[in-house]
């Protein structure tokens, strides 16, 4: 069974067909009927989703792919292949991405209705669908580069996607700063496995990587040193830190909910920042070996996954609410794979992504109903107007808590045991509480954000009452689908693909995820005995959180007022975002402009434009042009003059020279 | 019995000057069938001269490319350096036929300007293939004449006729110092075959050393002269700018590969041993040139003007690449070459179809607004225009990494640095006429040319540009194999 | 006896009368046909002194061709000036100047 390979074909398809959707949309949407474009987009994307099902299938009696197609640059000893590797990891990234791609893509249908960017708005879904798959679908670090570059170029455009609001264009910007900032970091990384190892080859580079560390090469530089695979680890895990918004380079994150809300629900926070995670697994082989950058993944996952859980606790946008819920959820993601539970931590960024789109898709739905307006201060009382929502919403905030039986209760529990069990001295301590204080703040922030959306008293504007409606079908029917993968995906890994169990991880992840004995939690809970869930703490924390997200917000009560009333630093400091924004102005931003209004001022206007001494270099430049267009004078025996003298100086010089 | 065959003795491989007897013979043709084509049919003459450079293509095509094949005891070969040369030539020569189809329909006598144009072309393959001074005198007058006549050829108009003699009068004094070098190196060699002269010059007394400096000086000013190195350049701005456009496009690309072929075969060849006294020779030149062409082409308001000191700048860089004296260099000289051709023959393809009642569409202001008008046009000129100026990644940028790193290569940093920062200058005026297309009012009123050969070419030289720039590696496989004898 | 030096000095002497006469001159431009006669003609003795010198016929056969082509290059010379003298209705150096800068 094992050297079953998979179709070429039938792989190249998969990206090719929202590839080829998004370029007729992109390039003749303009000339083509509305209904046209989305239709080839909603195909191509759907398509390619029953193929990566299809290949799921087939991995999973396994077929494995490993291959090149065709080399882009070759020069010299460097070569760019193009290939690809599918295996389990792949296999279980290409099935989300391209199904809640494909929910979005429909959902889009109807959100976007109207727009005047409505072809460009699906050639660029269509395109980042495209993009994401060669991220996961490469079978080499320059694919993975090209992949994640190109999705954040589309997470940029879109962003910024109704270019005429000032403040979506900042954002957009913002994003793409920082995210400069960890790309930096990730370059940095591949180049510097490229330096040590001389390949960008996944399977070579893996295989390199063993003797490598026995060699003990370390990097000095400045007078530390370092231990090179940390060094390379670390520098990637920069890049990881940019794209999935962790702390300190989150900031975009919440801001980029500027964007169309399809694109929340897609990029924000489905696929494109797991990105990150699924990176991190990907190279687990080379993360296995440094436990340095083990510990700083912890640490930074952990750290994050708290804060943004107390930013989200105060927030009034309700995508803001989800945004920081991602970043937390995020932070869970990597803690997994810092505790080497790496499947734990896929597990949780696919079951992760099933409620999180959905809970977008439905915040997207109700704005949609409320005339775009996202403050759930201004709201209330909505389930009376949109079940459908309602209820796939409630599923999907359940899962998000950590309610069994929903999805978001297995991954999470997996990863807080793995996180309990996993023995790294106070980081892993650390980590452990950090993730079950979340747990409590998570369930609380979610219902706090759905009671006061759809229970507590009505605070809809007049003017928007009478137009309240549940959504059309295009709406509802995604948010179906992906309430039935938020409330069975988590059933469905631990019982149908057996994620929880330490041996079949290894049967299910195969080769493709790599773990050290050593290191492995899940070996360790299996040692432990099995308890029923009321044992478990993560429950009794989600409940808790729940319970008390019930008591304030269920009905209209003075309570949250109060609360904020007793320590009014503390809510401010959770209100402004832990006054990160102001912090990065402060100590960043203005000084850079400082520098660059000096550079301007000081060195460019000075020397080039105005000049201290005589008029500047461009004037310098205009005379010498001046002066040679004045020697051109037209006749002829100056040319010839000056042919004569050439030949005869030359000639004078090379004679003295000599 | 003697080795004597009828009726003269039939030199070996007479079969690899196959192009150049059929260009001749049909370029002759051309010449009498012209007399009996009514004046309102002269457009067949183009057509027939394009078929006539076809032909030649095709029967050099079907010659062995990969050996060197001499003809006439040793004067003539045919590596694949010459063969690649002459593609390109005849490549630039159907372009700028394509370009005279609707520029010349008015002119009197239209048919000998085509039959001009091919013989012009059959000197420039004599040069190429010349092994020796005689033969590649011969080839270079031959182009030369006829180019005189080329830029003088609409008698009514002032310019043209200054310009063609202006051209000849310097050209004349070129050809002088060429000659007058030459006799002073076979003075002291007894030979005109380059491999002989290069051989003899190994040898040399010391005595002598002063007339083969002299004599290599004077054949160095001889060809620079040719491709417009400063200070011998000044011939180029008034030329260009008077010659019909067509011919402008002709003559900025055809004669410069010759020259550099013919160049670069001298230098190899024949003053192997002189390459310390050349290369100083060479870099003083290159630094003259690459600061004249591209910090004078700033002040002009004539887009013809204007790439003709942007010629003059290309052909600084390029020669970087006859500086490095390797084969690398040497290679990178015939890419850029390769590049250059198309930049330059789209972006005087656009002129072309800009042009009316004479002047417009050579001043920079009648490109004011052109993207408003023709969105296509502004978009290919603005993707010549970045070539030019070597943006990555379009063509230029390839052309000017391969002279670059061949200058780098060779130890000539300082030179090297020198060109790019030249090259950063040029950027200004290639991307000043991208300002004036998309961000300015139109000042005139547009009145294109439709002629569909032309704006085909316009597509295949931006297209090139673009293809080129995304997969340079054809190219740079191509030139250096046609370099890999030196 | 003279020897190939006083050939080559009377050659430079013609070059260099020829070169001079190429910028020093301002009015015809015919004088200016004459002074690249002048220079192929330098041209031809010193290949022609050298070729006895050295006995060696190949460059007396050059000399020929130098010959052909001079002849021919006048004849384009001649043609280009009348073209240009019907429009500009002088053939004065000084005149040549509508294109310059």
């Amino acid at each position: 069974m094992q050297d079953m390979t998979l179709s070429s074909t039938e792989l190249l398809l998969i990206p090719a067909l929202p590839l080829i959707a998004a370029l007729i949309a992109g390039l003749f949407g303009w000339k083509l009927k509305e209904s046209l474009t989305h239709w080839i987009c909603c195909v191509g994307v759907a398509v390619s989703a029953l193929l990566s099902i299809d290949v799921f299938m087939q991995v999973l009696d396994g077929a494995r792919f490993y291959g090149n197609f065709w080399s882009w640059v070759i020069s010299d000893h460097f070569v760019v292949p193009v290939g690809m590797m599918i295996d389990p990891l792949t296999a279980i990234m290409m099935l989300t991405v391209t199904i809640v791609s494909a929910c979005v893509h429909v959902y889009t249908i109807g959100y976007m209705h109207g727009d005047p960017g409505y072809t460009r708005f699906f050639s660029y879904i269509s395109g980042f669908t495209f993009s994401m798959l060669v991220l996961v679908m490469g079978n080499n670090f320059f694919t993975l580069f090209f992949g994640w570059e190109a999705v954040g170029l589309v997470s940029y455009l879109l962003i910024g996607f109704w270019y005429r609001r000032e403040s979506a264009n900042v954002a957009a910007m913002k994003a793409f700063i920082v995210n400069r900032v960890g790309d930096f970091g990730f370059a940095i990384g591949i180049l510097a496995v490229w330096y040590y190892f001389g390949t960008v080859d996944y399977h070579e580079v893996f295989a390199a990587v063993k003797p490598f560390v026995e060699q003990g090469i370390s990097l000095h530089f400045l007078g530390w040193q370092m231990d090179a695979i940390t060094f390379i680890c670390l520098a990637l895990f920069v890049g990881a830190m940019g794209k999935s918004g962790q702390v300190p380079l989150h900031v975009w994150l919440p801001d980029s909910m500027e964007g169309p809300t399809p694109i929340s629900a897609l990029i924000h926070a489905a696929t494109m920042v797991t990105a990150g995670v699924f990176m991190v697994a990907r190279l687990s082989p080379m993360f296995e070996f440094s436990e340095t950058a083990l510990a700083a993944v912890i640490l930074v996952g952990a750290i994050t996954a708290w804060m943004c859980a107390t930013i989200g606790l105060v927030q009034n946008d309700i995508k803001r609410v989800i945004a920081y819920s991602t970043c937390s959820q995020l932070g869970y993601m990597f803690v997994a794979c810092g505790v080497s539970a790496y499947s734990a931590g896929i597990f949780h960024l696919m079951t992760h992504a099933y409620f999180k789109a959905l809970l977008f898709l439905a915040a997207g739905s109700v704005i949609h109903a409320v005339l775009a307006d996202q403050d759930i201060r201004r709201m209330g009382q909505l389930r009376k107007y949109m079940p459908i929502t309602y209820v796939t919403m409630l599923i999907a905030a359940l899962a998000l808590s950590g309610v069994p039986p929903f999805a978001g209760f297995w991954s999470k529990d997996l990863i807080i045991e793995a996180a309990m069990v996993r023995d790294m001295g106070w980081v892993s301590e650390l980590a452990y509480w950090a993730v079950l204080s979340g747990v409590f703040m998570t369930a609380f922030y979610t219902f706090r954000m759905f009671f006061l959306t759809f229970h507590n008293s009505d605070r809809v504007p007049a003017a928007t009452k009478p137009k309240l409606h549940e959504s059309p079908k295009v709406i509802t029917i995604p948010l179906i689908i992906l309430a039935v993968g938020a409330f069975g995906s988590g059933l469905w890994g631990v019982y149908g693909l057996d994620i929880a169990n330490a041996e079949v991880v290894q049967g299910f992840f195969g080769s493709s995820i790599f773990v050290l004995d050593a290191h492995n939690p899940l070996l360790k809970l299996e040692l432990e005995e099995h308890h029923s869930f009321l044992l478990s703490a993560p429950f009794w924390f989600a409940v808790g959180g729940i319970a008390l997200a019930y008591a304030m917000y269920f009905r209209e009560s003075a309570m949250p007022a109060k609360l904020a009333a007793m320590a009014p630093p503390l809510y401010r400091f959770l209100l402004n975002k832990w006054y990160w924004d102001e912090m990065y102005d402060r100590f960043l931003v203005r000084p850079a402009r400082c520098v660059g209004t000096m550079l301007w001022q000081g060195v460019d206007l000075a020397t080039i434009d105005k000049g201290v001494i005589h008029r500047g270099l461009i004037d310098q430049v205009a005379n010498g042009a001046a002066r040679l267009r004045r020697m051109q004078s037209g006749m002829v025996f100056h040319y010839a003059f000056a042919m004569v003298i050439g030949v005869f100086g030359l000639l004078t010089w090379l004679i003295l020279k000599a | 019995m003697a080795n004597i065959t009828f009726p003269f003795p039939y030199p070996e491989h007479l079969g690899i000057m196959l192009p150049e007897i059929l260009l001749a013979v049909l370029a002759m043709a051309l010449l009498l069938w012209d007399l009996f084509v009514p004046k309102e049919k002269k457009g067949m003459i183009a057509w027939a001269a394009v078929a006539s450079c076809v032909v030649t293509l095709i029967a050099l095509l079907q010659l062995p490319a990969g050996d060197s094949l001499h003809t006439f005891y040793g004067y003539f070969v045919l590596d694949p350096f010459a063969a690649y040369a002459k593609v390109l030539m005849i490549a630039a020569t159907v372009l700028a036929i394509f370009l005279s189809l609707d520029f010349m329909k008015d002119e009197q006598n239209v048919g000998e300007y085509y039959c001009l144009m091919l013989f012009a072309l059959l000197g420039m393959m004599f040069m190429v293939s010349a092994t020796n001074f005689v033969v590649m005198y011969l080839g270079l007058e031959l182009m030369a004449l006829c180019v005189y006549v080329l830029v003088a050829y609409q008698r009514d108009v002032l310019r043209s006729s200054e310009a063609g003699l202006k051209y000849f009068i310097l050209g004349a004094l070129s050809s002088g110092m060429l000659l007058y070098g030459l006799s002073f190196i076979y003075g002291v060699t007894t030979d005109f075959m380059f491999a002989g002269i290069g051989e003899a010059l190994r040898h040399v007394e010391d005595g002598s050393r002063l007339a083969v400096l002299l004599g290599m000086l004077f054949i160095i000013a001889g060809l620079a002269f040719k491709v417009s190195v400063a200070p011998f350049h000044m011939w180029t701005p008034d030329t260009y700018e008077g010659a019909p456009t067509p011919v402008t496009a002709f003559m900025s690309v055809a004669p410069k590969v010759a020259g550099f072929v013919v160049f670069i075969r001298v230098l190899a060849d024949a003053f192997p041993a002189l390459q310390t006294e050349y290369t100083t020779v060479l870099s003083v030149l290159a630094v003259l040139t690459i600061g004249i062409g591209n910090v004078a082409a700033i002040a002009q308001r004539n887009i013809k003007r204007m790439l003709a000191y942007s010629t003059i700048g290309h052909v600084g860089f390029m020669l970087l690449g006859l500086i490095a004296a390797t084969q690398e260099g040497y290679s990178g000289a015939m890419v850029y070459l390769t590049i250059y051709l198309f930049m330059n023959m789209g972006a005087f393809a656009i002129i072309v179809l800009m042009r009316r009642d004479g002047i417009q569409g050579e001043l920079l202001d009648d490109f004011a607004g052109l993207a408003r008008v023709r969105p296509g046009y502004a978009l290919a000129m603005g993707l010549l225009l970045f070539s030019l100026a070597g943006i990555p990644f379009l063509a230029g940028f390839w052309a000017k990494f391969a002279v670059f790193a061949a200058a780098i290569h060779s130890g000539h940093i300082w030179l090297a640095v020198y060109a790019i920062v030249f090259s950063v200058v040029g950027c200004f005026y290639y991307l000043r006429v991208v300002k004036y297309m998309y961000f300015d009012k139109e000042r005139v009123a547009f009145n294109f040319i439709e002629n569909p050969v032309m704006q085909a070419t316009v597509v295949v030289t931006s297209l090139a540009v673009v293809i080129f720039g995304l997969y340079p590696k054809p190219v740079m496989a191509m030139c250096s194999a046609a370099v890999s004898m030196f | 006896m003279i020897g190939l030096s006083d050939y080559l000095v009377v050659a430079a002497c013609l070059f260099s009368l020829g070169v001079v006469g190429l910028f020093l001159n301002r009015k015809n431009v015919i004088t200016i046909l004459m002074c690249v006669e002048l220079i192929l003609l330098a041209v031809n003795i010193n290949f022609v002194a050298f070729s006895h010198y050295m006995q060696d016929l190949g460059g007396q056969i050059f000399v020929f061709f130098v010959l052909t082509i001079a002849a021919s290059e006048v004849a384009v010379g001649l043609a280009i000036l009348v073209a240009y003298y019907r429009t500009r209705r002088s053939i004065e150096v000084e005149d040549m100047n509508s294109l310059q800068g």
